[in-house]
């Protein structure tokens, strides 16, 4: 199959999946435009579920490159921590101090941006000390164990009703009953992020070869790291705030993407993994709300339901055992 | 007409941390057409004097230059290192091509100047064969030549290699040997290789650079043998 002939497919995949994902629900309804659920409940749903599936998937992807690790995704440099941290201050500082200057569900979805963000700088003022990736690694993933403890300790002493609403929040979902003109605000957020990926095609080609061989090729490796990393912090905190800590898409849909064209090409990889990755948010929305099922499947358990088998496929297929 | 020089190294000294010296005093200078062999017991300073000829870590005195000295380092010097890259799905060609990464557009589109330089090395490293081949399925051996290929590709008058032969089998060694003296003659290319192999350095090197009790001097091959290390 030429490069071509699979850019389209996944394309119509896209659409067959966007069709099914405003048909199918707990509650089965024909496709009729003047239908109120499908606009109001099921549309913002469904593009929810494809920017925020492109999004993560492209952070993974990116994560990847510039750690030149496989096992590297959006939740290993912290930063999906610090949206949680951030979620976890919104929710139980409602009832220590009761900010209350927007709705609830936005006031939480600000709360996780920013606490991805402060995780993401934190990150990025190390970065300016470390000459190596790895270091650089090891130092997010034990951010993330502090900030979970925070976390945990925050939940301990927070009260029933708040505690359940953050659990409720842990376990993700693409429906956040926010009104579409705010979503399309994250939307178009997401969305431009991701354009910037695009211009970040050359530098993260020169990084597969490792830094070592970048450098000698002129390239501003800590710049790149330095951008790579404050827009996945950007992306993740965006969507983490949209839909919960779906992060395992990351990791495993750029595996699908490279196995899929058999190239690693950013020119190539970056357009599949977007494509993918909203086909994979689609496919998991559909699954996590399959009629028959009295309500929703939290999504979080859905992604690594279908995520940590592709994995697990992929890395046996390719021998890399 | 004499050769030119590419690369001069004036009262240099290089190490980690200026408590850490590992050299000083260094003074060299290398030519265009020079295939030149750096050589010393491990933990001399090898490695280190091409991180600091690559500008990857400070010169802690001198200077280092080129003979154009308002180029950029990575227009002037390109290198292969020891340790083999694994990427999956990337062919040889794409290797090869990675090497125009300073000279492309932002996007890194090839343009046709781009592609026939690529052509041109493939042609004179003899890789028509498994241009379109992925790298992770090569030989040591034509690993090293693709990589070889792509500092090529990058079109420096100066090449350094950190022990390109380390990992290879007879054979490939003395296909590598060949190809680098080629490069120093025919394309008149500086090339500076560190190695523990002094039977290469007295049979195609035209001098030696032997780190020794902290300081670099220039030596002529033959006058290098296994007893002079000890």
């Amino acid at each position: 199959m030429t490069m071509a002939k699979k850019l389209i497919g996944i394309c119509v995949l896209l659409f067959a999946l966007f069709g099914l994902g405003l048909i199918l629900g707990t509650v089965m309804v024909p496709f009729d435009s003047a239908n109120e659920l499908i606009f109001r409940l099921r549309i913002p749903r469904t593009l929810t579920a494809i920017v925020c599936g492109a999004g993560i998937a492209v952070s993974g992807l990116l994560m990847q490159t510039i750690f030149r690790n496989p096992l590297a995704g959006p939740s290993v440099l912290g930063i999906s921590s610090g949206s949680t941290l951030g979620v976890a201050l919104g929710i139980f500082a409602y009832q220590w101090v009761s900010i209350s200057f927007l709705n609830e569900k936005l006031t939480i979805s600000l709360m996780a941006t920013l606490g991805a963000l402060v995780v993401t700088f934190f990150i990025l003022g190390v970065s300016r000390f470390v000459k190596k990736s790895n270091t650089l690694l090891i130092v997010g993933l034990m951010v993330g164990y502090f900030v979970s403890s925070l976390v945990n300790i925050f939940s301990f002493y927070g009260d029933k009703t708040n505690l359940q609403s953050f659990v409720y929040w842990g376990l993700g979902s693409f429906n956040k009953e926010i009104d579409l003109d705010v979503l399309s605000i994250y939307y178009l957020a997401i969305l431009s992020m991701l354009i910037i990926v695009f211009f970040l095609q050359k530098p993260l080609d020169m990084l597969l070869m490792g830094e070592k061989y970048a450098r000698t090729m002129g390239l501003d490796v800590k710049r790149i790291r330095w951008i790579t990393i404050l827009l996945v912090g950007i992306l993740v905190g965006l969507i983490t705030a949209l839909c919960g800590p779906i992060a395992f898409l990351g990791i495993a849909v750029p595996h699908l993407a490279r196995n899929f064209i058999r190239k690693s090409t950013h020119k190539w990889v970056i357009p599949f993994t977007l494509l993918l990755g909203a086909c994979l948010g689609l496919i998991c929305d559909i699954i996590a709300r399959l009629p028959g099922l009295d309500g929703n499947l939290p999504l979080n358990a859905v992604t690594s339901f279908i995520g940590a088998p592709i994995v697990v496929w992929i890395v046996f297929k390719n021998k890399m055992v | 007409m004499e050769n030119q020089s590419t690369l001069s190294l004036t009262n240099l000294t290089i190490g980690y941390d200026p408590k850490k010296i590992l050299a000083k005093e260094i003074n060299l200078e290398a030519h265009e057409g020079e295939l030149i062999s750096l050589m010393g017991l491990n933990g001399t300073g090898k490695t280190t004097l091409f991180k600091t000829i690559l500008n990857e870590i400070p010169c802690l005195e001198g200077t280092i230059s080129t003979h154009v000295s308002e180029q950029k380092r990575h227009e002037m010097i390109s290198a292969v290192f020891t340790e083999r890259v694994s990427i999956f799905g990337f062919t040889v060609s794409e290797l090869i091509a990675q090497g125009r990464a300073p000279h492309t557009n932002i996007f890194g589109k090839l343009s046709a100047h781009d592609k026939q330089v690529i052509q041109e090395q493939i042609h004179v490293l003899n890789l028509e064969q498994i241009a379109q081949e992925q790298i992770d399925s090569l030989s040591d051996g034509q690993f090293q030549k693709a990589m070889i290929a792509r500092a090529l590709a990058q079109e420096t008058p100066i090449i350094l290699l950190d022990e390109p032969a380390a990992f290879l089998d007879v054979k490939n060694r003395r296909m590598i040997y060949k190809l680098l003296s080629y490069l120093a003659k025919e394309k008149r290319k500086t090339v500076l290789v560190s190695t523990h192999d002094i039977l290469f350095t007295r049979e195609y090197c035209q001098k030696s650079w032997v780190i020794q009790n902290q300081s670099i001097k220039e030596m002529n091959p033959s006058d290098i043998s296994e007893s002079f290390f000890d």
